[in-house]
């Protein structure tokens, strides 16, 4: 099982991608991957019926503009790639108590027929949890024939 | 081969065309009139260029080749041998250039991990780079730096100073061990001194007193005496004759003093008239005297009582020094001599003229709860409301008692009241005529405590003394 773990190294907050490994004096935690600085923002709301849609909505919620990337000033986030990225350095947008990179972004915008993994998905990728949104979601799995 | 032809070329015809972004897929971005993937860095792109988020196609030997296929409009069996030969060569150098692209991709794969690890070494070198800049910055500040050796060096001369300061402090704490040794034994001399001087002072003042009324009759009125000696001789009564002479207006005090006086005026008269003037006592007994001398000593030891409390029999000594105020002299002796709960309210108005004959009054007041010395609003002498007065003749006879009392002897301090010329003022325990106005019981349980002294000392017992303590 893999997750993410904060670290404060001089006042920064850095994220890192840790999974637990069991020994023999019990499980312990071991970074996987790097994943960069960590660098706080607040949304409070998104809207759209489709996983893309609101991701679209949850960073122009953010103040980013879409261009070839969606950029915000020296941010730039690649919904294609999943790349995160500030002044061309990898980095991680925690938004909402969830954290915004690559794999977060991949995972949230890959279809899924699970309302469990679509709600888990959502926090995951911290987008502001709301009843419309979720509900439009889950209408869409059951179009896809989840 | 054309279908090989056909599968090289298909690309390029198949190839987006486009003038903007927006004239491509949400995955690709315009680039050179044609869609090509977006992305973020190098690693994104297969030809591993990214540019302004756009994959940017290389002219690698496929296209090359496809270009000069394309470009060969006519085709002929003399060139067939040659282009298999050719493109055998380049599937050859195809195939090499794609494990070269895969060795390298390998290898930016690795390079790009170990630069994430480095990244995150390096943000933390950074932050300590600042953080040790920073510390450099404070420490290299040339002014600040003397700003610290000016403090260095003072700090170095008040420790110096300090240094000194300890020294004279030693010193100067021998010179009082040496005045306190001086003082304990000139505290002794004082009091053996003062001893004489009382023994000698009462033994003159007996003296005078005896010398004084040696041999004097007492007056009595003509009047009275005739008038109770004509009616002795007459054989009436005493009672018949104190009803007369209640009805002439005498009172019965008076007139039980007169008849007394009378019967001792008849008895030594008789006595020389037989010839028997010898048997006469050579002095008459005067009441008066003891009667004032009882008073003021009750007067003294009341506000030693107040003053010295409960610590009877603990000698404490002390040196006030000459720049010590009044107040201080007051304080000191009342703090000095202890402090009793059987006495709880009271305030003593003491007055003195000072040493440049200023008339100073002060009073101390003890409540329940605190005690302070403060300036008398006008002299005792114009006021006769408080506990006790007295007046002293000198400061030096104010500041002489105030450490008597702050001795804690009683033996001291009615002995240096004795020798001193303390003046009694009216007051609410000491009266006019040497009465209290008040119950001055609460003060038996006190004052009992110097009852044996009494007895000693002034020639009268403690229940003469304090005739209201008696139950």
């Amino acid at each position: 099982m893999t997750f993410i773990r904060e670290k404060k190294i001089n006042g920064k907050q850095y994220a890192y991608l840790v999974k637990t490994v069991y020994t023999k004096r019990g499980p312990r935690q071991k970074v996987a991957k790097y994943l960069g600085k960590i660098h706080e923002m607040q949304c409070q709301k998104v809207e759209g019926h489709t996983p893309k849609k609101v991701m679209e909505s949850l960073l122009a919620n953010l103040g980013f503009t879409k261009n070839r990337v969606w950029t915000k000033k020296e941010y730039s986030v690649s919904l294609v790639t999943g790349k995160v990225c500030y002044k061309n350095k990898k980095c991680v947008l925690k938004i909402n108590h969830g954290y915004l990179w690559g794999s977060s972004i991949k995972q949230f915008l890959l279809p899924t027929r699970d309302p469990k993994e679509l709600a888990e998905n959502m926090l995951r990728v911290g987008i502001p949890f709301n009843e419309e949104t979720y509900f439009h979601l889950v209408k869409n799995i059951e179009h896809l024939g989840g | 081969m054309r279908y090989l032809v056909l599968l090289l070329i298909l690309p390029l015809v198949f190839a987006q065309a486009c003038i903007e972004d927006t004239d491509c897929s949400d995955e690709t971005g315009c680039y050179n009139g044609t869609c090509e993937p977006l992305c973020m860095d190098d690693s994104d792109c297969e030809s591993a260029t990214c540019d302004n988020y756009v994959c940017v196609p290389e002219t690698n030997l496929t296209i090359d080749t496809e270009i000069n296929l394309t470009s060969n409009t006519t085709l002929n069996n003399s060139n067939t041998s040659n282009i298999t030969n050719n493109f055998s060569e380049t599937r050859e150098l195809e195939n090499n250039f794609s494990i070269t692209v895969n060795n390298i991709q390998t290898e930016i794969e690795m390079l790009t991990s170990n630069t994430e690890g480095l990244e995150a070494r390096l943000d933390t070198i950074e932050s300590k780079l600042t953080t040790m800049d920073s510390k450099l910055s404070s420490i290299d500040n040339e002014a600040e730096l003397q700003a610290l050796q000016t403090k260095v060096e003072e700090a170095l001369s008040n420790i110096a100073a300090l240094r000194t300061n300890v020294e004279t402090t030693q010193t100067d704490i021998e010179s009082v061990q040496v005045g306190l040794e001086t003082t304990a034994d000139t505290t002794s001399l004082t009091r053996i001194l003062s001893i004489i001087a009382i023994i000698i002072t009462l033994s003159l003042g007996i003296s005078l007193y005896i010398f004084h009324h040696n041999g004097r009759e007492e007056e009595l009125d003509p009047e009275i005496v005739n008038y109770i000696t004509g009616h002795i001789k007459q054989g009436n009564n005493y009672d018949k004759i104190k009803e007369h002479l209640l009805k002439a207006g005498w009172t019965k005090d008076q007139i039980d003093e007169a008849y007394k006086k009378v019967k001792t005026h008849n008895y030594h008269k008789y006595l020389k008239d037989n010839g028997r003037g010898h048997e006469v006592p050579s002095k008459a007994i005067n009441h008066k005297k003891p009667v004032i001398i009882a008073s003021a000593s009750f007067l003294i030891i009341m506000i030693i009582i107040m003053f010295m409390g409960s610590t009877t029999g603990q000698a404490v000594y002390y040196t006030l020094d000459s720049s010590s105020t009044v107040s201080d002299y007051i304080l000191a002796a009342y703090e000095g001599s202890g402090f009793t709960e059987m006495v709880s309210i009271y305030d003593v108005c003491i007055q003195f003229p000072t040493y440049t004959g200023e008339q100073v009054s002060k009073r101390f007041i003890r409540t329940e709860t605190s005690y302070g010395v403060y300036d008398a609003a006008t002299h005792c002498w114009e006021r006769d409301t408080d506990s006790f007065s007295v007046m002293f003749e000198s400061q030096e006879d104010f500041e002489t008692m105030m450490e008597a009392i702050a001795t804690g002897s009683p033996s001291t301090m009615a002995s240096v009241a004795n020798i001193l010329n303390i003046i009694v003022l009216p007051s609410d325990y000491v009266a006019p005529g040497f009465y209290a106005r008040k119950d001055y019981t609460k003060f038996c349980t006190s004052a009992y405590q110097f009852h044996s002294w009494i007895s000693s000392n002034l020639g009268i017992t403690y229940e003469e003394l304090f005739p209201d303590c008696i139950e």
